[in-house]
């Protein structure tokens, strides 16, 4: 939606869901006896929170400001051994996909692909990255981002 | 659909730069309970002292070569490929030379030896691993190693930090070229204890401020080796063209 039409409620709602509600779950992990022992957070986020596009600045917003928010509470967090990272895939074959897709004729759903090197992507390749980062083999990584965008940001 | 394998697609090798030293020798150890292995290095007694630390070490193969010499690399890897029968299917590129000089110090051939090892053999060693005379399209992952010395600034680190940018912008431009048959990453990380760097560690004062730089507290290579792994593998299919940070926290820290 372009920004001279978004209304001030769906941005409202937009950041609430993907930003806000990132914070007030997160946050959680630093009163005691959440995480003893240490533990870890990933956010996903999104290639649109690195580039930016016509009628997405809501989502846009939202995702980088999860950015934002993985840095500071990343070092927050440290401490109490608590990692905060996040995922920022392309565009992944799922439901929220699949409505996107509707809108699309085959000519544009095939540029949207070609934008990324190694086509579109599955939910199976993010849930790998986020167990990467969830467990031991991502014990010295905190506060970045893992894009997982099959290419799209490297051209 | 099936479980992902947990190392690149086929039979073919695993190459690693630098194996005699830190890091290199760290992979090598780890890598070679699931793969056959190529080690790289200028030292045959120190790559056969990797060598002897790897699972089934008899199987392990040494290609010694000084990567300072950019232009033997197609004829010499292209020969022991052909006389040895095997094929390259992964490529971790993680010899590196570091010389911490102030600007005024350094001359344009110390600059061009680390770009030499850092960059232009890294370049090599892939447009070698892409013939399709040599290694049959074979080569299914790339992972760099480089720093965060490619994104921050650093006294003394001018042409380590040049060569490591120019290093991560080689890497995406292979990946957007070789896509989709090759995947090519690099690994960004913090400041470890190698030998490489324990020079910088044998001075108690920088020590300590380079610890209080970390919110995770300093590095060892095997949390390196954890991301490279995860790289190369098919659990990171869809991942190329990508930095993946691996620096306990030091990069995003605004009091460091």
């Amino acid at each position: 939606m372009p920004a001279r039409d978004i209304k001030p409620e769906t941005w409202r709602h937009i950041l609430a869901v993907n930003t806000e509600a990132a914070l007030a779950l997160a946050r959680n992990m630093a009163r005691k006896r959440v995480c003893q022992g240490g533990g870890s957070v990933v956010f996903i986020s999104s290639i649109m929170a690195l580039a930016g596009g016509a009628g997405s600045v809501a989502y846009s917003m939202s995702k980088s400001a999860l950015h934002g928010l993985a840095r500071s509470l990343a070092l927050e967090l440290a401490p109490i051994g608590v990692r905060v990272n996040c995922i920022a895939p392309g565009f992944v074959r799922t439901p929220m996909f699949d409505r996107l897709e509707r809108g699309w004729d085959a000519a544009q759903r095939d540029a949207v692909e070609a934008l990324h090197p190694l086509g579109f992507g599955e939910a199976e390749d993010i849930a790998h990255a986020a167990a990467f980062l969830v467990a031991a083999t991502g014990r010295w990584i905190t506060g970045t981002v893992l894009v997982v965008d099959g290419g799209y940001l490297a051209k | 659909m099936t479980e992902p394998e947990t190392m690149p697609r086929d039979e073919g090798c695993l190459l690693i730069t630098g194996a005699s030293s830190g890091l290199g020798s760290e992979m090598a150890r780890r890598f070679s309970a699931s793969h056959r292995l190529i080690l790289a290095g200028r030292d045959e007694a120190r790559l056969q002292r990797t060598r002897s630390t790897c699972h089934a070490p008899e199987r392990q193969l040494i290609w010694r070569h000084d990567l300072m010499d950019v232009e033997g690399i197609a004829g010499q890897l292209g020969d022991f490929l052909a006389i040895n029968d095997v094929r390259v299917a992964g490529l971790v590129h993680s010899a590196a030379h570091l010389s911490v000089l102030p600007l005024r110090s350094l001359t344009p051939d110390m600059v061009l030896d680390t770009f030499r090892a850092n960059v232009f053999a890294a370049m090599e060693l892939v447009r070698t691993l892409t013939k399709k005379r040599v290694n049959q399209q074979r080569l299914g992952a790339v992972v760099f190693v480089s720093s965060i010395a490619s994104q921050f600034g650093a006294k003394g680190f001018s042409a380590y930090s040049a060569s490591k940018g120019a290093l991560d912008a080689l890497m995406k431009s292979l990946a957007v070229e070789l896509a989709p048959g090759v995947r090519v990453n690099s690994v960004l990380p913090g400041a470890l204890r190698t030998a490489m760097t324990e020079s910088m560690f044998d001075d108690p004062g920088m020590a300590d401020r380079l610890a209080a730089d970390y919110p995770l507290g300093i590095g060892v290579p095997a949390d390196i080796v954890d991301a490279v792994e995860f790289l190369l593998s098919e659990k990171a299919r869809w991942i190329t063209g990508q930095q993946l940070v691996v620096d306990g926290g030091r990069t995003t820290n605004i009091t460091a």
